[in-house]
């Protein structure tokens, strides 16, 4: 099938560049994070036994702008979070190349210049909610990112971001599943990555929790502002959270639409109602049906 | 704030005596009541008179077998867990070593106890040697399992900042693997002392349980089964020791480690 690939511009959001891509909206702060280069990006997981090989990616083409979120949506299995860990350097294209503005992904990993937020919160039982958060800072003695490593008092700083500030010492066993996401949103924001990558972060949670884990990003990310690459399945999050969706077909993943969204964040009320976000849901929605 | 159920407490640490209580009796019971012949069978209550009465003399031989014990599973926890830790980064390694561990698991101690005295001599070394193989292949196997069998997750989260494979086994992998450790511990401490009671009469020791049992079972024919009976509980009591210590260790490593112990919860 031939790929739609069409950037649908919505007249009520803000418009793209030539590349498809957005500026930051509005209320973003200054541009910072790091711009992520996709370019032809295949992948294909070769033959295990009776099992064929699997073409699980196909000519992947992207360009995201530093300091803006993007959305990666599709149907399960069609390589989204491939994709995501492609971009982090801990997978490999079998083709293509992904650079992290002049770096190769796999030099940027070593840079740290990612923060990866993996589907389940991966708190080590055996430390306290700070030191879960202060991890991965402390890998390869402290090597930090070009932004610096977060200090003590950052650390501390960033778990009252996350409402958690009181529970620095205790262990993740005490922690609710919101509770633990977000020591694993403040442990990626730690890093003071360049770029930061979700793979369905609040799939497990209940729609009250994922509200309030969506604003609680979007306050992180204002603050502290990375380029965003997000996966998900779920529709309404994607346009409330996103500069652009990016639909993908089913396998192999393909990019089928670009859908420059752009929204004010964090989500006021009732903006689930309004016609701008009924319209950029419309627009997804019919991507997602052609992706389907 | 935690409330304390006193009574499901009280009903946890009551049951094992509970348990005992009704085997002991219902052997009291039985000898008494079938008229057993207490020179071949003695009753529990005679043994646990027999006991205090010599309290000394079992305490002179236990000790050297609590020593033994204690040294062959210090030396058999530490190769252990270095050759798992090597295990754990290479398939090929744990396959191979894999292979040795069951042979020495499928053989039986007392085949092979001949012939590590042969290779050792008599004395102590031998012994604790026993008890190292013996003890070995349960905590091998435990630990290989709890250093490779990582979460997935974490080990992709350490690697997304490039993680090298020490940082990553001295921040993910051996503290992932304290559960299975004691798991293995747990084994291997009943095990260290079945290994050191085979092998004391092998070695040729002057003390020890084994060498007592020995003894007290040739002199059994004329003095009664009572002091070969009384060495037996000894030995139990040495084991139900170590099982305790090892599940105070359990229960004081897993709460650092953040997990539950586990709990039949009924």
């Amino acid at each position: 099938m031939e790929n739609i690939k069409v950037v649908h511009s919505m007249s009520m959001t803000r418009g793209c560049d030539k590349t498809g891509a957005v500026p930051p909206t509005r209320n973003a702060p200054a541009l910072r994070g790091a711009t992520v280069r996709c370019v032809g990006v295949g992948r294909t997981y070769p033959a295990v036994g009776r099992t064929p090989a699997v073409l699980a990616l196909d000519g992947i083409d992207l360009e995201l702008m530093p300091g803006t979120i993007t959305v990666l949506i599709g149907p399960s299995g069609c390589g989204k979070s491939t994709l995501l860990r492609i971009i982090a350097g801990i997978d490999s294209s079998t083709v293509g190349s992904v650079r992290i503005d002049d770096e190769s992904a796999d030099l940027a990993r070593r840079d740290k210049r990612f923060g990866f937020v993996p589907q389940a919160p991966t708190l080590l039982s055996w430390r306290s909610v700070r030191d879960n958060v202060r991890l991965l800072t402390e890998v390869n003695n402290g090597r930090s990112s070009p932004s610096g490593r977060s200090t003590d008092a950052e650390i501390d700083e960033l778990l009252d971001a996350v409402g958690l500030r009181a529970f620095a010492d205790a262990r993740p066993k005490t922690l609710s599943g919101g509770m633990a996401q977000r020591v694993a949103l403040a442990r990626a924001f730690a890093l003071r990555a360049d770029v930061l990558l979700l793979d369905e972060p609040f799939a497990a949670l209940d729609e009250l929790t994922r509200a309030e884990m969506r604003n609680l990003l979007c306050r992180l990310w204002r603050e502290r502002s990375t380029t965003v690459v997000f996966s998900t399945h779920d529709l309404d999050e994607a346009v409330l959270l996103a500069d652009r969706v990016i639909v993908l077909s089913g396998r192999p993943g393909r990019v089928v639409a670009d859908v420059a969204v752009g929204l004010e964040r964090p989500s006021p009320d009732g903006l689930e109602e309004t016609p701008k976000f009924l319209t950029a849901l419309a627009i997804v929605r019919a991507a997602l049906r052609t992706a389907s | 704030m935690r409330r304390i159920n006193w009574v499901g407490a009280v009903r946890l640490i009551a049951a094992p005596f509970v348990g005992l209580a009704v085997f002991l009796g219902g052997w009291e019971g039985l000898v008494r009541g079938f008229g057993i012949d207490s020179f071949k069978l003695p009753r529990p209550s005679t043994i646990i008179r027999y006991i205090a009465g010599h309290l000394s003399s079992y305490w002179f031989d236990a000790w050297p077998t609590i020593k033994v014990s204690f040294i062959g599973f210090l030396v058999a926890f530490a190769v252990a867990f270095a050759v798992a830790s090597m295990c754990a980064q290479s398939a090929f390694l744990e396959r191979a070593v894999s292979a040795v561990a069951v042979l020495v698991l499928v053989t039986p101690l007392f085949a092979y106890g001949a012939a590590i005295v042969l290779w050792m001599g008599f004395g102590n070394r031998p012994i604790i040697v026993m008890v190292a193989v013996v003890c070995f292949p349960p905590l091998l196997f435990n630990a290989i399992g709890g250093l490779r069998d990582v979460d997935p997750l974490a080990l992709e989260l350490l690697r997304s900042v490039h993680a090298s494979r020490w940082e990553i086994y001295r921040r993910l992998r051996v503290p992932s693997s304290v559960p299975s450790l004691i798991s293995g511990a747990k084994v291997s401490a009943g095990l260290a002392i079945v290994g050191a009671v085979i092998g004391e009469p092998w070695a040729f020791v002057d003390r020890g349980l084994g060498v007592l049992i020995r003894k007290l079972a040739a002199a059994g024919i004329v003095e009664g089964a009572t002091p070969l009976w009384g060495s037996i509980f000894v030995l139990g009591l040495i084991g139900s020791f170590a099982y305790l210590a090892i599940s105070g260790i359990e229960r004081a490593a897993l709460h650092w480690h953040g997990t539950t112990p586990r709990s039949s919860g009924r």
